[in-house]
């Protein structure tokens, strides 16, 4: 009985393949034609928003929800940090990290002397930082950030705004990265 | 087992001790328990050698070392268990801490630091040196010959505590090459996975010793900190052995601030290894005037814990999240 079933079986796939050879050219050009039609329509998308031209006037990202950088690039004042500043989420975010103390588990620390650090308690990753004072052009001299022990080489920390809770800070690195925005407990 | 370590009379002044309350890693598991275990144990400073007198066994010949003012007798120099050398590709990130933390510390004979050298540990099949206690050669390891020693008996579970103790607080991104048969990159699990095995399997069969416990003492009065692989031996199971990955859990013990918690969990302990045992908390911007908060009396959702430490000034922040269940 077990023999006859697995010829029966054999048999039944050999028939579904003929049926299937049968239909499939059918098949096949429905699909060139759908794919055809989705490629058109999301050209034409594009080249749509295209024409605008220079959008002067953007409606900023919600604070947080991308992984960086960390303001945007405006073609005529460098980069802009409106949206950033106006978080007041703490939070250390950019080129792939996403520490924000909204998330639950993510302790920000800060000692009278400028150091503070970013820790996840669940994993034990963090980022250690010194915040030394800002000059006219808002660099903050001899800072420093380290994530997880690895200082960030050529890192160049501004102040972007500070209040009596918090600082906001730009972390610019060497591209490709994009750099953090570091927003810590004063 | 020969009491490696029979007799230090401490001089000198003791360093400055940091009290932690419990066990600031309990409940962590993973690389989690490592960063903590690394954070909470570290050296509080550095024990100077004239601070130690006294009498040690030394396991290589079988003989005893007399130290007087940190100083050795003919023929013995200090050094490491865990080779410092192995940690050249890194000067700047521990300094000279990783070659003077007492737990890594033993006079060697000057056979030993000449055999011995930066070798790491593995059986030897054509020995270069031998006596009856150890020796040292080339290796066999998946059918490749290297260079290694084999320690004697009366070492193999402190040396496999002290494994534990560097490769936990002292990680490495980056080795000597010859440091690679024994560590690992990765933060967790810091030891390789030939190392774990034997170092893990070396830790049940020599268990901690009275002479491991006085070094424990010693080191917490000289440079502020204890073995925690000597004080728990069973987190050794949890980072590489049997239970690898598990929480470590002390029953009875505060647990380490998390992320989430459930609403049937009946406490939130305030205290973490990144925070200072005196720090005095709010929750939800209210005074609490214990060291743990109910659960079930702070109710679902986020909520804000905010505190500041009189010791060390810092202040800190951080949200946790209460969830059904």
């Amino acid at each position: 009985m077990k023999a006859h079933g697995r010829i029966e079986s054999v048999f039944l796939l050999l028939a579904d393949r003929r049926v299937c050879r049968r239909l499939l050219p059918g098949v096949e050009m429905f699909f060139r034609n759908l794919c055809c039609l989705l490629v058109a329509i999301v050209l034409l998308t594009a080249c749509d928003k295209g024409s605008d031209g220079v959008r002067r006037t953007d409606t900023p990202d919600p604070p947080g929800s991308g992984e960086g950088p960390v303001g945007r690039p405006d073609p005529e004042q460098g980069w802009n940090f409106t949206a950033e500043t106006a978080d007041g989420c703490l939070r250390f975010e950019g080129s792939g990290m996403r520490l924000r103390i909204d998330r639950g588990g993510v302790l920000f620390k800060s000692l009278p002397d400028g150091h503070g650090a970013v820790i996840d308690l669940d994993s034990g990753h963090r980022v250690d930082y010194f915040i030394g004072e800002a000059g006219s052009d808002s660099v903050c001299r001899q800072s420093w950030v380290s994530i997880d022990g690895q200082r960030l080489e050529g890192a160049t920390v501004r102040m972007k705004k500070q209040t009596a809770e918090a600082v906001w800070c730009h972390v610019d690195v060497a591209r490709p990265q994009n750099g953090y925005m570091l927003v810590g407990l004063r | 087992m020969r009491l490696l370590v029979s007799l230090l009379l401490i001089t000198g002044t003791s360093a400055p001790f940091q009290t932690d309350a419990g066990v600031p890693f309990n409940c962590l598991g993973g690389e989690a328990l490592m960063r903590g275990i690394s954070r909470a144990c570290r050296p509080v400073t550095l024990a100077a050698f004239e601070s130690l007198d006294g009498s040690v066994d030394d396991p290589f010949n079988g003989a005893q070392v007399m130290i007087s003012d940190g100083k050795l007798p003919d023929g013995y120099q200090w050094g490491n268990l865990v080779s410092a050398r192995w940690w050249r590709m890194v000067p700047d990130l521990y300094g000279d801490t990783v070659g003077r933390d007492l737990y890594n510390l033993l006079p060697l004979g000057s056979d030993v630091e000449k055999w011995r050298a930066d070798r790491p540990v593995g059986e030897v099949v054509t020995p270069s040196y031998s006596n009856a206690l150890w020796s040292a050669g080339l290796g066999l390891l998946g059918g490749e010959e290297f260079e290694c020693y084999w320690p004697p008996e009366a070492l193999k579970g402190r040396l496999a505590r002290a494994y534990f103790y560097m490769s936990t607080l002292y990680h490495a991104d980056v080795w000597a090459p010859e440091a690679y048969l024994m560590m690992s990159s990765e933060t967790w699990p810091g030891l390789s996975g030939y190392a774990a095995g034997m170092l893990v399997d070396w830790h049940r069969s020599w268990p901690v010793g009275a002479d491991e416990i006085r070094l424990n003492e010693l080191g917490e009065r000289l440079q502020g900190n204890r073995n925690p692989f000597v004080d728990y031996p069973e987190l050794a199971e949890y980072l590489w052995g049997a239970r690898k990955g598990e929480n470590f859990e002390i029953e009875g013990e505060p647990k380490a601030l998390k992320g989430t918690y459930r609403l049937s969990e009946e406490r939130i302990d305030l205290c973490s290894p990144y925070i200072p045992a005196d720090a005095v908390w709010t929750v939800d911007g209210l005074a609490v005037d214990s060291s743990w908060a109910k659960t079930s009396a702070l109710g679902l959702g986020a909520h804000r814990l905010d505190y500041s430490s009189a010791s060390t000034g810092e202040r800190g922040r951080l949200t946790i999240n209460i969830v059904e269940g």
